[in-house]
């Protein structure tokens, strides 16, 4: 206690102070025993410790005093050292900037699907192909009741379907929603809470909607209002009774919806989805803690084959955590095989590398500087200072120039969020007021200037005063060859996302211009809406076809750009039975073929004059590759009961996205099939077209309203992951550049600085401007050199493995290589040559004088 | 009116360095005021009050000696400012005239 009272008392009133106070102790031992006084003593001397008492700093020798010292010197340098100081604080700060913003990309990642209970799993089917195991995310609808009964591993489970839209009543107005039939155990499952009425579904009829959606029919008074038990309408005059308002399905989940209505009526009205064959429907189930994802498995994957009757398009399942279900999306042969999350570990590794060279070039900078402020840590140390006093101060200053730097970066980060969750289609709200993130931004700062400032602070307090203050201080070996070292990381690094860039640019263009074997351009695509019976398709398609803009309109199942249903029942004669093939089937008209311009091989196509044609099919050339008949041309096919024939064969053409490849393809003509109605749109006419569209549209379809997408946009959505990543890796190569050239500027020119002298006396003895450029560059050009050696392999083995992910993929050419290094190079030699022409073009009398 | 700043507690203390005349110090003031209204109060305590009277000019202080007994630390002792003396006869004289005016009671 005493020597506290000693460490905070200032010398001008220790002595009264502690005199008193030790006077009173004696006094108090005496009369109080040694317990009272030593109480009594602490209390005080506690009570001392107030403003009058303390040191003043600057009076005696302490810590305060010494880090008032090192921020007034810090300051003193920035001033004096302005262009350096800038380059520091901004390439950090772009380094943070960059880093924060993939900092909170990836967190909202993380965020996905994380609010369900932790023993939630998502339901796949792995089912066989020749060759190959297809991986599905739906099941069939008695697959649940299977589950409940016989595995008492599955604690719950649910069935819902896929999202449905519908068009609510709101007086005269319709609400256009998404939503699901489920079975009610999805809300316990999902962890979503009811703020009115509950999860009831009695009767048949009824509905539950989510708090956005009760929001848009009751007005935003619908809190107060007595909603539970109102009947809700839709546009197809079904009525429902409203049982519960639950909360709103977080943003970060792969299972949206706005409504739901109990999976009995979905049996009711569409009687096929009880079937085994239906895989149409979804399943989430919760397993019991006490089993690993694993055991559970294992347990469960041939519920299918151990319980469906008729043995027919069995299927092993297999049970994926949902907590995992948004970032590993992907599955190749029945086996979890990554996804997004390969973006996200890219992302992740880019943006620590972009750090990584911000705080090398400051290490760099810091420690080619030190030499010009030898003197000053020589006189420190003659004047009394310990080493680790001068390792403090260069802490220190890095701290300040970090502290600056990210206070910087925080504020770039606020003003360009906006544009950020933009470019990456997210919303990501910015909490200032996070303590956590608070406390996390300090421990990063402190790290951060830690690890920049480490290494020049070591070297700086290592210098001999003596030959410090003669001037005389070299760098050693060791710190020559780690400053290279780490400038040929950088280097590696700048090289390595050129490289990156160039390849992930050439291969969404690649995707985006490949030809699909159709013309994707200028098809609108739209829901047919009211327009569901034969006649009035057709009433519809002649009307449409005398309207100005518009070339072509065909009707179509499903989406083709993602065909997805398919079958393994074709047969035809030669077919063994061992061969279990699954084609895919797209249930269409006669125009298709003509509207999306694919090319047919032989035969022909479907006629509209002839009814008979809806026996018949039409197939591409794979699925003629593996029916394997020297002419499939009027070959017999037995497909779903029906018996026809194969009448043309057409070139192969995309259904799904270029991740996988083309499957085998039966096209059927199904007149009342065209829930998609497809237009092609005379070139450059597409405004009157759509006018031309949307006048029809609404003449048959009083409700609805005209919503409708291209086809091109649709098939750029499902390498939605690529463009973003093309987007974001564009400009962290270009970050990572700009950082790279900064930290090289500051080198050179430190570098030119150290060499006025000897510049000085070649110039006056007559050396040309190329033979001062060598001079300066040969050191650099060296380091380029091997970093270009060391990139290219390393860059070639990341980007190979990425490009495996694509069935559809461009070939590595030497020109990406060639390309990233001339780019590099070229940045590299104008950052010296710009400099060396500055110290050129002076005088070089100012050099040689300078003493 | 410079009378009007001082406390009942400061009257005290400066009354008792005025009568202990050269031995005032810290543990000796809180002693004396102890011996005399019965009242303890803290070293920490005294300080603040010797201090403020300080401030106020009342009093005025030197280094003492030191003994073994204070670890080798000096006094701070204090002494009556003259102005200090004339604001306690100020504050009696007060109250003496306002005694002059009080009935008598007998008790």
């Amino acid at each position: 206690m005493n020597r506290f009272l000693e460490w905070y008392c200032s010398a001008e009133v220790i002595d009264e102070i502690q005199g008193d106070l030790l006077e009173q102790y004696q006094k108090n031992v005496a009369q109080k025993g040694i317990f009272m006084a030593r109480l009594k003593f602490t209390i005080d001397v506690v009570r001392f410790f107030r403003p009058s008492s303390l040191k003043k700093s600057g009076a005696g020798m302490s810590i305060f005093v010494f880090a008032r010292n090192y921020i007034k010197v810090a300051f003193r340098v920035f001033k004096k050292e302005k262009a350096y100081t800038l380059i520091n604080v901004v390439g950090l700060m772009l380094g943070i900037v960059c880093s924060f913003f993939i900092y909170l990309w990836v967190q909202d990642e993380m965020k996905y699907n994380q609010f369900a209970k932790p023993s939630a799993h998502f339901v796949l089917t792995n089912m066989p192909d020749p060759g190959q195991i297809n991986t599905w995310t739906s099941t069939p609808q008695p697959l649940k009741a299977v589950l409940d009964e016989h595995y008492p591993v599955i604690t719950r489970s649910a069935v819902f379907s896929f999202n449905q839209r519908a068009l609510f009543e709101k007086g005269e107005d319709y609400i256009q929603s998404m939503g699901v039939y489920t079975t009610p155990e999805l809300f316990e499952i999902l962890n979503i809470e009811f703020s009115k009425g509950g999860n009831s579904h009695e009767p048949l009829e009824s509905i539950l909607i989510s708090e956005n959606l009760a929001e848009q029919i009751f007005g935003p008074g619908w809190e107060s209002q007595e909603i539970i038990g109102k009947t809700i309408r839709d546009s197809n005059e079904q009525r429902y009774q409203l049982q519960g308002v639950f909360r709103d399905i977080p943003r970060q989940s792969t299972i949206q919806m706005d409504f739901a209505i109990p999976y009995e009526l979905r049996m009711d009205q569409r009687p096929w989805v009880k079937y085994w064959g239906n895989y149409g429907e979804r399943t989430i189930v919760t397993i019991d803690p006490h089993y690993t994802t694993e055991e559970a498995n294992e347990q469960v994957k041939n519920a299918i084959i151990d319980h469906r009757s008729d043995q027919a398009g069995i299927a092993e399942i297999m049970l994926q955590p949902f907590s995992e279900r948004y970032l590993f999306n992907k599955y190749r042969n029945g086996t979890i095989a990554g996804g997004r999350i390969e973006y996200v570990r890219i992302l992740t590794f880019a943006a620590i590398l972009v750090l990584a060279i911000a705080c090398i070039n400051f290490m760099n900078l810091t420690t080619a500087k030190s030499i010009s402020r030898s003197k000053e840590s020589g006189i420190r140390k003659v004047l009394g200072a310990h080493r680790s006093y001068i390792r403090m101060q260069f802490l220190c200053e890095s701290m300040i120039v970090v502290a600056i730097a990210s206070a910087l970066a925080l504020t770039m980060v606020f003003v360009l969020l906006p544009h950020f969750n933009t470019l990456t289609g997210k919303n990501i709200p910015f909490q200032f007021l996070n303590f956590q993130l608070a406390g996390g931004y300090v421990l990063f700062i402190l790290l951060i200037g830690l690890i920049s400032g480490s290494y020049p602070a070591i070297f700086m307090s290592s210098f001999s005063p003596v030959k410090a203050l003669k001037g005389i201080v070299k760098h050693s070996q060791t710190s020559i060859i780690l400053r290279k070292g780490l400038m040929v990381f950088q280097f590696v690094v700048a090289l390595g996302m050129i490289v990156g860039v160039i390849t992930i640019y050439k291969q969404v263009r690649y995707i985006q211009n490949k030809n699909l074997g159709f013309e994707k351009e200028n098809i609108v695509r739209f829901r047919r809406g009211d327009i569901s019976t034969r006649d009035q398709y057709l009433s519809f398609r002649n009307q449409l076809l005398g309207m100005p803009g518009i070339q072509q309109m065909t009707g179509t199942q499903v989406n083709p750009v993602n065909v997805t249903s398919s079958s393994s029942d074709p047969q035809w004669p030669g077919k063994t039975r061992d061969m279990e093939v699954h084609f895919k089937i797209l249930n269409t008209d006669p125009d298709f073929i003509p509207a999306m311009k694919i090319p047919m091989v032989s035969g022909r196509n479907f006629d509209w004059a002839l009814m008979s044609d809806t026996l018949n099919y039409i197939i591409n050339e794979k699925a003629a590759e593996i029916i394997n008949v020297p002419d499939p041309v009027g070959l017999d096919l037995k497909f779903w009961g029906q018996e026809g024939r194969i009448i043309g064969v057409i070139q192969d053409f995309h259904i799904t996205s270029l991740y996988s490849e083309i499957d085998p393809l039966v096209i059927r003509y199904s007149p009342g099939a065209s829930y998609n109605i497809l237009v092609r749109l005379k070139p450059g006419q597409t405004i009157t077209a759509l006018n031309s569209i949307e006048q029809v549209y609404s003449e048959f379809n009083p409700v609805n309203n005209f919503e409708y997408s291209f086809l091109d946009t649709e098939f750029d959505n499902q390498h939605k992951a690529e463009l973003l990543v093309k987007k974001l890796i564009q400009y962290f190569a270009i970050l990572s550049i700009i950082i790279c050239c900064l930290g090289l500027l500051g080198l050179v020119a430190l570098k030119a600085e150290q060499l006025t002298k000897e510049i000085g006396i070649r110039r006056v003895l007559g050396a040309s401007l190329s033979s001062l450029f060598r001079l300066i560059s040969f050191d650099f050009l060296r380091l380029f050199t091997i970093a270009a050696v060391v990139a290219i392999p390393t860059s070639y083995y990341f980007l190979a493995d990425w490009l495996n992910s694509f069935a559809y993929q461009i070939r590595f050419s030497v020109w990406i290589f060639a390309g990233a290094i001339a780019t590099v190079l070229m940045i590299v030699v104008l950052t010296i040559s710009s400099q060396t022409i500055r110290i050129s073009l002076r005088n070089p009398v100012n050099a040689l004088r300078n003493e | 009116m410079s009378a009007q700043g001082v406390g009942i507690l400061e009257e005290t203390v400066l009354l008792i360095v005025l009568a202990m005349k050269d031995e005032a110090y810290g543990v000796s003031v809180a002693e004396e005021y102890m011996s005399r209204t019965g009242r303890s109060i803290s070293i920490p305590a005294i300080h603040t009050v010797l201090k403020r009277l300080e401030i106020k000019g009342y009093l005025s202080s030197s280094f003492g000696g030191a003994t073994t007994d204070r670890g080798g630390r000096k006094k701070r002792l204090f002494e009556v400012t003259k102005f200090g003396y004339k604001t306690l006869e100020e504050l009696r004289q007060t109250r003496e005239e306002l005694w002059q005016l009080a009935p008598k009671y007998s008790i």
